[in-house]
């Protein structure tokens, strides 16, 4: 702490925050719309792990990290159109569906990177992405992230088709009564969803680590499902928690080096925090929030 | 002229509806008259799009339909008011009236969606502010919101499914006014009743159906409710009146100075005794009271001052629980029955801890089926197989198989709660029989119904709730056939005082 002035820690910090809050609000708003629509994807941390590790494939392959992002929300909207498959069309349990594409991801993603290792070797290469360009020192991600949030909020408040899709998720038969194809409504907001999922995933490992690791969302996926109850089902106020909790983790990072020997002691303790505030904030927040009347439950015309 | 033309359709074995032809006109309110499963919710499907028929074609204006979805039936004007409204409640009025209207832009049409629901609101008396949320409005002001959503979709045709089940006699009286309106305006008005008095009051012309078979379409003015319930029910139905039995028995229940704040209505200083033998009634509108005076005898909440006494045949005090008395409640989908279970799994519901049923924790499988097949044959519960879901019942078995589980158990007192809603006249007179034989052979009968004709038609003795108050309205006039002042307790029910000049 001897070199390093206060500005330059508040100003690092203020860097990680965002940096943590990036994948966070892009998953979060992912969930959201799905949410929205009456569909409760747990299987959420495996859709940003498909996407992620998606990312990095397309990214190697293509030598692009742009083309890597646009793999890794094809990828995370592909995953979300599985669960909409089991969810809506089949009318399965959304829970049961979301864990089952949970351990999917875990499991699928952890052989597929090895293999990629691999094969990247054989090939005198490895299976990395390449950096995000920074045009005159704008961090793509967050001005992308800030743009997402911004046009889903105007989408499903001032527009009809976010109408229709507030509308499916709160009652879907009187929104099959109004000639609204609810099917069609829902699978469409799990692959939006799922794509912004996916980036969120595809920011963690092309847009920070440059690689996948197995299980690198390390429960980022289930804390964006835990923001969007925070946010209430808005996606500003989804952002807003986001940042919050990106901060909360920037900090934790910060504070580490100033304890010093306590450190061993307070270490978990801190990567904890973030986890242990949303627990305590969902304890008092969640009784005032309204989710979608019809969230997790299949529609059955007959 | 919308025309159905010998539509038939079939449900597995059951025949809906048998070559029904009727023809409904422009500036008419037609009624559709029938018992439940007489087919005339599966007709108005049909005219809607939400089923297929088998055979037969829905022609309007000497153009056939083809009405594969409820789209095709907005295409050509039909519009529909279902039972159950289907408006999202977290949205405003000008919400829910945008939902649907796909031929417009992107951005949402706030203003002139809220100009044209003013200026069709004015018109047609269906006042309702477009800016509140459907959450905040009442049973009478949803129901306007779905009239405008059909005048604001160019409707023409506006199907009204069991229209004034949940609304109130001022409810009723402007969706009436509203509905001459329309019709005044052109609207051809199609009206699924089985109300007769109601359809006397407001349709030009009635159909009756009965079993899936058109009876007879005439003028409202020839038709008499009398001869109209004697073609729903295809026999001559004399409406059931009980005879009064004053009885001097024992009291099975009985709540002293009873208070308490719970619930949503605070209950005041509640008295009241139901003796064996007798039938008593508790007559007010529903949301005074009702729930939480059924709760407490229960014993689902506890006095915070007063006592609640319950007794067995030997005149010992019991628990009041909810095992100690036969409880006819008041929403049977939701209180009564578990909808996934079978018919005989519900039949035992309350009782599967007796000996007869199970041992050790084991249920006696054996017993179960038995006990149900012999309630199906008591109540003549319909379709007479204990292994259906309870869900797949009609409205009306399914008031029949909770009947059939409560009066069985041979409890001393029955308390009935609003038990004939939104049934047809012939299982609500079923009812009204067995509540009554029940009280002949000793038990004593707590009837709260929001329903005054049938408060009036089976009880010895009525209360009046009103803002969680009771009072007892007497008999009065010929000392040898007193009758209870209809009026006096209309004025208590609306939370008058009783006329005190009138007697002295």
């Amino acid at each position: 702490m001897n070199d390093v002035t206060v500005p330059e820690l508040v100003a690092s910090t203020l860097h990680r925050g965002v940096q943590a809050a990036v994948p966070l609000a892009l998953a979060a708003n992912g969930e959201l719309i799905a949410e929205r629509a009456g569909l409760l994807n747990i299987g959420i941390e495996g859709v940003m792990l498909i996407g992620a590790l998606g990312g990095v494939a397309s990214a190697w392959w293509t030598g692009s990290a742009v083309a890597g992002l646009i793999g890794a929300a094809l990828a995370g909207a592909l995953a979300a159109l599985l669960f909409a498959l089991w969810t809506v069309a089949w009318r399965r349990d959304q829970v049961v569906t979301g864990l089952a594409i949970n351990l999917l991801a875990f499991g699928l993603t952890g052989v597929a990177v090895q293999r990629l290792d691999r094969f990247a070797e054989s090939h005198g290469s490895t299976f990395v992405a390449p950096p995000l360009p920074m045009p005159a020192g704008i961090d793509p991600l967050a001005t992308l992230t800030l743009l997402v949030v911004a046009v889903t909020h105007v989408a499903i408040f001032c527009t009809r088709p976010g109408l229709t899709l507030r509308a499916v998720g709160e009652n879907p038969e009187a929104a099959d009564t109004a000639g609204i194809r609810v099917a069609l409504v829902r699978f469409i907001a799990a692959a939006v969803g799922g794509a912004l999922v996916g980036l969120a995933g595809g920011a963690l490992s092309v847009g920070m680590t440059h690689r996948f690791q197995e299980f690198m969302t390390g429960g980022r996926g289930f804390l964006a499902l835990a923001l969007v109850i925070f946010g209430r089902w808005s996606p500003i106020g989804v952002a807003i928690a986001a940042c919050f909790f990106g901060l909360l983790d920037a900090l934790q990072v910060t504070l580490q080096p100033t304890l010093g020997d306590a450190v061993h002691l307070l270490y978990p303790a801190l990567v904890a925090l973030p986890y242990v505030l949303t627990l305590v904030a969902l304890a008092g927040v969640t009784g005032r929030a309204r989710a979608p009347a019809a969230l997790a439950t299949p529609y059955d015309p007959r | 002229m919308l025309e159905a033309r010998r539509i038939a359709k079939r449900f597995g074995p059951v025949v809906a509806l048998a070559d029904v032809s009727v023809e409904f006109h422009d500036r008419e309110v037609h009624a559709v008259l029938g018992e439940n499963g007489a087919g005339k919710s599966t007709l108005m499907n049909i005219l809607y799009g939400l089923i297929r028929p088998d055979a037969g074609q829905v022609v309007l204006d000497g153009r056939a339909l083809r009405l594969r979805r409820p789209m095709d039936a907005h295409a050509a004007g039909i519009a529909m008011v279902h039972q159950h409204f289907m408006l999202v409640e977290d949205f405003t009025v000008a919400e829910n009236l945008m939902l649907g209207h796909l031929d417009v832009g992107w951005w949402l049409p706030r203003s002139a969606v809220r100009r044209r629901a003013r200026e069709a609101a004015r018109r047609f008396a269906l006042d309702v502010d477009p800016d509140r949320r459907v959450e905040e409005l009442s049973v009478g002001q949803r129901q306007r919101v779905e009239i405008l959503k059909a005048l604001l979709r160019e409707a023409h045709t506006f199907i009204l499914d069991e229209p004034t089940g949940v609304l109130s006699p001022d409810d009723a009286q402007q969706l009436f006014e509203s509905l001459r309106r329309l019709r005044n305006r052109g609207a051809r008005i199609l009206f699924i009743s089985h109300k007769l008095n109601e359809v006397m009051a407001i349709a030009d012309r009635v159909t009756v159906l009965r079993r899936g078979r058109r009876i007879i379409t005439e003028s409202a003015d020839r038709a008499t409710p009398e001869s109209l319930a004697q073609q729903m029910v295809g026999r001559p139905l004399g409406e059931f009146v009980r005879p009064p039995a004053p009885s001097s028995g024992d009291a099975v229940l009985e709540l002293r100075n009873v208070s308490s704040a719970r619930g949503h209505v605070a209950l005041r200083d509640v008295s009241l005794v139901v003796r064996s033998g007798e039938i008593v009634g508790i007559a007010g509108v529903d949301g005074n009271g009702q729930t939480e005076l059924a709760r407490m005898v229960l014993g689902l909440d506890r006095p915070e001052a007063g006592d609640v006494r319950l007794f067995d045949p030997d005149g010992g005090r019991i628990e009041p629980a909810p095992r100690a008395v036969a409880h006819i409640a008041d929403d049977r989908r939701r209180e009564a029955l578990v909808l996934n279970m079978s018919l005989a799994e519900n039949a035992v519901l309350k009782h599967h801890t007796d000996a007869t049923f199970s041992r050790r924790g084991w249920l006696n499988r054996r017993a179960i089926a038995s006990h149900a097949a012999q309630l199906v044959r008591e109540f003549d519960i319909r379709p007479a197989s204990p292994f259906v879901a309870a869900a797949s019942l009609s409205g009306g078995n399914q008031q029949r198989l909770v009947i059939g589980r409560e009066l069985a158990a041979g409890r001393g007192l029955v308390l009935a709660v609003n038990p004939t809603r939104g049934l047809d006249v012939a299982s609500t007179d079923f009812v009204h029989r067995r509540l009554s034989e029940r009280a002949a052979n000793g038990c004593g009968v707590l009837l709260i119904s929001a329903d005054l004709d049938e408060i009036l038609r089976l009880v010895d003795r009525i209360y009046v709730i009103h803002s969680g108050r009771l009072t007892e309205s007497r008999r009065a006039g010929d000392p040898a056939r007193p009758t209870h002042d209809t009026a006096e307790i209309a004025r208590l029910m609306a939370g008058l005082p009783p006329d005190c000049g009138g007697r002295t």
